[in-house]
């Protein structure tokens, strides 16, 4: 049998024993984390536009209350009233205009350039990147948006461009933490090394199907949130922009600390893209992880140890903060690798060195050093 | 019979766990069509031998071949037409009895259609137990369906391990007739067991070992053989007669030995000049061959426990 065809029945194999014995947890898993994944962003759009109404209405009740003491007051405290209610009915008005579900995209960028003037140049960065982007809207006939970015496509970027990919590496911990654990626990190693003699094809066949199945459930949740959030929150607009590839600077701050801001941002890619872009680095930093599940497996030769280990292995990044910048080196730091590309990572650990090319380094390097270390380790592993 | 015959062959294998000798310097071989009972206590090596047999771990040093081909060195060339049950058999407990086959089978590249495969599973009393999970499946169960997968590629050389534990006697003796039809058809069967009675009804040779050494082996000429025990006043003397005499023997209790004769009337020559060579005899009698007596004597050699 040439290797090539044996490496396909342990492959279309590996795929039939996860769905026998994982099908049920997978299919289970996918619904919580769709349906839960969807909730919150409905209960926070609800929040959000709750919060919004009650500020409309906050500010219309202060205006009743000035209008009503202005009767009662006379000379330099009217004059002062007047001046007050004024205020708080620009406020009103600018709530209104540029309500919750529509930011009008013209009066925020006269809003912005205004602030830029009253701020120093090595703080302008954030306004620049704003305005940057409402350029880009208008360029690309949006004249409103919606700020806080709910919908369909919003929402798959979100969860992959994030920390909530942390549930998919636990995901990938589960299907592969025990593919060679198993065998040799449940006794069928051996049977397996028997009808098929090569243990390299047989550890590759099985990363290659945890790969497989991970990232099909990655993707199958991508059009789970994109459909469900869709439904309840409409898909939003697929041009809405994105700032990645940021320069940053670390400057000291007022208060003594250093803080790492961007100062310039002109690389502006669509949601679309955005959400394409998030849900395919993200399954190449978990398919590191993968990779390493699996030599995990190999090498503990317990699915009880490499699962806590692996555990270990995902939540690390918790930790992270406490090695400095040797957090940059743990896979598990760039599991929403779309953050290096949008430097949120970089801004977030106060290090200008987290980026992109330093995010695929890393995730890239795991891989393969998890995949060699495996490749000689499978060669000797007997019962 | 020549070398081509030779189908498996083992040359000076030994071993190790770190310092622990779990084979020690082991040769046999089985030759085409014959049974071979592969007999030992618990930790003589066995199974050890079973899985460098099937590739499953290397040797320390030694050759092993299968066909004439090294099974380190081209491990699926060598097991290209080998069945095997080793030790209690491990299957997928949540994939089907079907499941477990199809899984196989796609290993081996075999084609075979849904009705040949419930056939298969008809043939060992499967048949309506082929879509239920494995898990469900009694120890009998597991082991009738380990002997349709050792036999789904209607192998040259079967290797089985304790093939018959759980199954119940009806079972045994259906298993029984299998093999045998399947060396009458030039099968090769090593077959390791505890079950002393089922290996002596089916093998057709024996090979012992304990602590991972040869202690004996049966060829399938002994059993033609006349066996003789002989036991003298002087064990030592009566021993170093029958070495003079270049008689084929080995001590087998005490003060005792067992002589192998080619012709029921070289018994009655052998007493004589005995007699006449002055040997003092205090016993002689047929030697009993019934297998249980054969392991317990080449045991109790290996222990030291004759002179």
């Amino acid at each position: 049998m040439t290797s090539r065809r044996l490496f396909s029945a342990l492959f279309h194999n590996e795929l039939e024993k996860i769905w026998a014995h994982r099908g049920k947890v997978l299919i289970i898993a996918f619904i919580l984390i769709v349906l839960g994944g969807s909730f919150i962003a409905y209960r926070s759009y609800e929040g959000s536009v709750q919060g919004y109404q009650s500020e409309v209405a906050s500010t219309k009740s202060q205006i009743i209350q000035e209008q009503h003491q202005l009767s009662h007051v006379h000379g330099s405290q009217k004059r002062a009233l007047q001046e007050q209610l004024s205020a708080t009915r620009s406020t009103l008005q600018q709530l209104q205009q540029n309500s919750f579900v529509t930011t009008n995209v013209s009066i925020q960028i006269t809003s912005l350039k205004k602030s830029l003037k009253g701020t120093p140049p090595a703080f302008q960065g954030n306004t620049r990147e704003q305005l940057a982007l409402d350029y880009y809207r208008v360029q690309h006939g949006m004249t409103q948006y919606h700020p806080s970015g709910h919908g369909g496509y919003r929402l798959v970027g979100q969860v992959f461009a994030g920390f909530t990919t942390l549930l998919f590496a636990l995901v990938a911990l589960g299907i592969s933490a025990d593919r060679i654990s198993s065998e040799i626990e449940l006794g069928t190693w051996g049977g397996l090394l028997l009808h098929a003699p090569r243990r390299r094809l047989v550890y590759l066949a099985k990363l290659a199907a945890s790969l497989v199945v991970t990232w099909a459930f990655m993707v199958a949740s991508a059009l789970g949130f994109f459909v469900t959030a869709g439904i309840f929150l409409g898909f939003g607009n697929p041009n809405n922009p994105h700032a990645v590839s940021m320069k940053l600077a670390t400057i000291n701050h007022a208060s003594g600390t250093q803080v790492t801001i961007p100062i310039q941002s002109f690389h502006l890619i669509p949601q679309w893209t955005y959400d394409l872009a998030s849900l395919g680095l993200a399954m190449l930093a978990i398919g590191a992880l993968v990779s390493v599940f699996i030599g995990l497996s190999m090498v503990t030769r317990s699915t009880v140890f490499s699962l806590i280990v692996g555990a270990v292995f995902v939540l690390s990044d918790v930790f992270a903060h406490a090695v400095g910048s040797l957090a940059i080196m743990d896979p598990a730091v760039h599991l929403p690798l779309m953050g290096d590309w949008t430097r949120s990572l970089a801004m977030q650990y106060n290090t200008t060195t987290l980026s992109l090319r330093t995010g695929l380094a890393v995730v890239v390097g795991w891989i393969g050093f998890a995949i060699l270390f495996s490749l000689g380790f499978a060669k000797k592993l007997d019962l | 019979m020549d070398n081509a015959d030779i189908m498996l062959e083992l040359n000076h294998v030994t071993k190790q766990y770190g310092r622990v000798t779990a084979v020690k310097d082991l040769s046999f071989q089985v030759r085409r069509g014959e049974i071979c009972g592969f007999l030992g206590p618990n930790g003589a090596g066995k199974t050890t031998t079973l899985r460098m047999l099937l590739g499953l771990t290397h040797p320390t040093s030694g050759t092993i071949k299968i066909q004439g081909t090294d099974v380190v060195g081209d491990t699926p060339g060598a097991l290209q037409s080998v069945g095997a049950i080793i030790e209690e058999s491990h299957f997928y407990r949540y994939l089907t009895g079907e499941q477990n086959l199809r899984q196989v089978l796609r290993l081996r590249g075999l084609e075979i259609n849904a009705q040949a495969l419930r056939e298969r599973l008809d043939a060992v009393g499967l048949g309506d137990a082929a879509r239920r999970r494995v898990k469900g499946y009694s120890l009998g169960m597991r082991q009738r369906l380990a002997l349709a997968l050792a036999m789904l590629q209607e192998p040259a050389i079967l290797i089985l391990d304790e093939p018959m534990n759980g199954l119940d006697p009806a079972a045994m003796r259906d298993f029984r007739l299998h093999l045998v039809n399947l060396s009458k058809a030039g099968v090769t069967i090593l077959l390791s067991s505890h079950i002393l009675t089922e290996v002596e009804q089916l093998a057709t040779t024996f090979v012992f070992i304990n602590h991972g050494q040869l202690v004996g082996s049966e060829g399938p000429d002994s059993s033609q053989q006349i066996q003789t025990l002989m036991r003298g006043r002087d064990a030592a003397r009566l021993g170093d007669w029958l070495a003079s005499q270049h008689q084929d023997f080995e001590p087998v209790e005490d003060g005792a030995y067992r002589v192998r004769l080619e012709d029921p009337d070289d018994v009655s020559e052998l007493i004589r000049d005995a007699v006449n060579a002055g040997l003092d005899l205090v016993e002689i009698r047929p030697y009993a061959t019934n297998l249980e007596h054969q392991y317990l004597e080449r045991m109790a050699l290996d222990q030291g426990g004759l002179s």
